[in-house]
């Protein structure tokens, strides 16, 4: 716990001084809301409405942190060697990516919180209901989608190419939901957007149980897991691309 | 610990990297490995630590993965750490004791070191010269009480009198009892200001092995005794 407490603490600062993960996660989010929303400020939706739109959004800034600040982070990680010498210094790897996941899930944290105080000041939601039900959607669903991405650090790719490429990966994940497409099928599940999306309709926007969809997002959320627990034990630290 | 008869290639059918190599590490001097770009230098390092594994050959006294220390080159660290964060991250990560008050970390060092560390401790990394960050880096590293230290390149891109401290540095975790310390460097001259352990890789063997005065006993310039060796 005490290697893991070190990395966190080392990331955290990272992540506050780092100007970009606050533009990513928090502004890039909500510049796009207010830009495809700013009709809220004359006619604002039904609350059912309202929560199905964030979702989206709140989905967005997930999905950021798991593939942008933290897969693609552990990538450039390894390209640079940090995460071959602390794993000799640690003794293993775990606690690196560990110390990762849970920094970025605490940005993540309080980046929602500030998202939803701005959306609930400018157009007059309940901000305790906002900032709860989009915390309860990271607490579900940032785990495991975070696991699932980690096979991005095993990725055979020059260090410069990856991030700009997995940022658009990022938006095209997002458009390729069902929602967006139209088109209703549990195979778009293999997408994380679509797993995130869903969990927030049936946690968060749906009034009624379904107890079959409940086991669906289980099972998908666990198979996440699974890929990224053995993605992490198998991973080699190398760098692929340069000798270390 | 002993390197015997060790062939290495990363493909199947391959070039081999390491062709029967030998290398018996000095316990009590600072080992270093010489050898142009690309000679297999960072192979056999990764070989050590067990990162890779050779086609050929056996390694004696393997050293388990949470017994060495591997410093790899140029990884970045946040510019706004100051000294004793790096320091820490170092010390905790490994479960050893960190104090910042009363830093068992400044033990062992001399006058001239402890000054040294005692102004770094509250610099930032981004007000260190690379020397500096470079000397503490390894500094912290040497702290670890590992039995097998690698460095590759400590000294790369940094001034003489950095230089020497990092390399004073390394020669004082040799001496001490049961632990292998072994780096490389481009920067021969440097190598006579220690007591040192040479090896040469050159095509994949060993092509010489010896003492700085062994290496410039023909040529008194160690670059021009490498470049000797190399050719011949």
């Amino acid at each position: 716990m005490t290697k893991t407490y070190e990395f966190f603490s080392l990331f955290l600062k990272e992540n506050v001084y780092n100007k970009m993960n606050l533009f990513w996660v928090v502004f890039i989010p909500l510049i796009l809301f207010l830009i495809n929303y700013s009709n809220w400020f004359v006619n604002r939706p039904q609350e059912q409405e309202a929560y199905l739109v964030l979702a989206f959004f709140w989905s967005l800034m997930i999905l950021i942190s798991a593939v942008i600040n933290t897969a693609v982070s552990l990538f450039m990680m390894r390209e640079e060697g940090f995460m071959k010498m602390f794993s000799f210094i640690a003794g293993s790897k775990r606690s690196i990516i560990f110390g990762k996941g849970l920094a970025n899930l605490l940005f993540l944290i309080v980046s929602m919180v500030v998202f939803n105080l701005v959306v609930a000041l400018l157009f007059q939601m309940n901000p305790f209901m906002l900032i709860m039900n989009s915390l309860l959607l990271i607490a579900v669903t940032f785990i495991p989608v975070v696991l699932f991405f980690s096979w991005i650090m095993t990725l055979p790719f020059k260090e410069d190419s990856i991030a700009p490429a997995f940022s658009l990966l990022t938006i095209v994940l997002m458009y390729l939901t069902s929602d967006m497409v139209g088109v209703q099928s549990p195979l778009f599940l293999i997408n994380p957007a679509e797993f995130i999306l869903r969990v927030a309709e049936a946690v968060i926007i749906s009034d009624v149980v379904d107890v079959t969809n409940m086991l669906t997002l289980a099972s998908v959320g666990c198979i996440y897991m699974i890929i990224g627990l053995v993605t992490i034990k198998l991973a080699n630290l190398e760098s692929r691309t340069i000798r270390q | 610990m002993e390197i015997v008869n060790m062939d290495f290639r990363y493909q199947e059918g391959g070039r081999k990297i390491l062709d029967n190599v030998n290398v018996r590490l000095k316990p009590d001097q600072l080992n270093v490995v010489l050898g142009l770009n690309g000679s297999g230098k960072t192979t056999l390092f990764n070989i050590m630590a067990g990162s890779l594994k050779p086609n050929a050959g056996e390694l004696s006294e393997w050293v388990k993965k949470s017994e060495i220390a591997y410093q790899v080159q140029g990884v970045p660290f946040l510019n706004a750490l100051k000294g004793k964060d790096l320091v820490r991250l170092f010390l905790k990560t490994a479960s050893r004791p960190f104090d910042v008050q009363n830093p068992v970390f400044f033990d062992g060092m001399n006058e001239r070191e402890q000054s040294l560390a005692k102004h770094l401790w509250h610099l930032k990394l981004g007000d260190m010269s690379l020397g500096e960050r470079r000397w503490l880096m390894v500094t912290a590293m040497c702290a670890l009480d590992r039995k097998l230290y690698i460095f590759d390149e400590p000294t790369s891109g940094v001034d003489p009198d950095s230089r020497l401290n990092v390399l004073n540095r390394l020669e004082s975790v040799a001496s001490s009892s049961g632990q292998y310390v072994v780096m490389s460097t481009h920067t021969l001259q440097e190598l006579g200001h220690v007591e040192c352990h040479i090896f040469l890789v050159h095509d994949g063997r060993i092509v010489f092995e010896g003492s700085y005065t062994d290496l410039t006993s023909v040529h008194q310039n160690p670059d021009e005794a490498f470049r000797e060796l190399v050719r011949s």
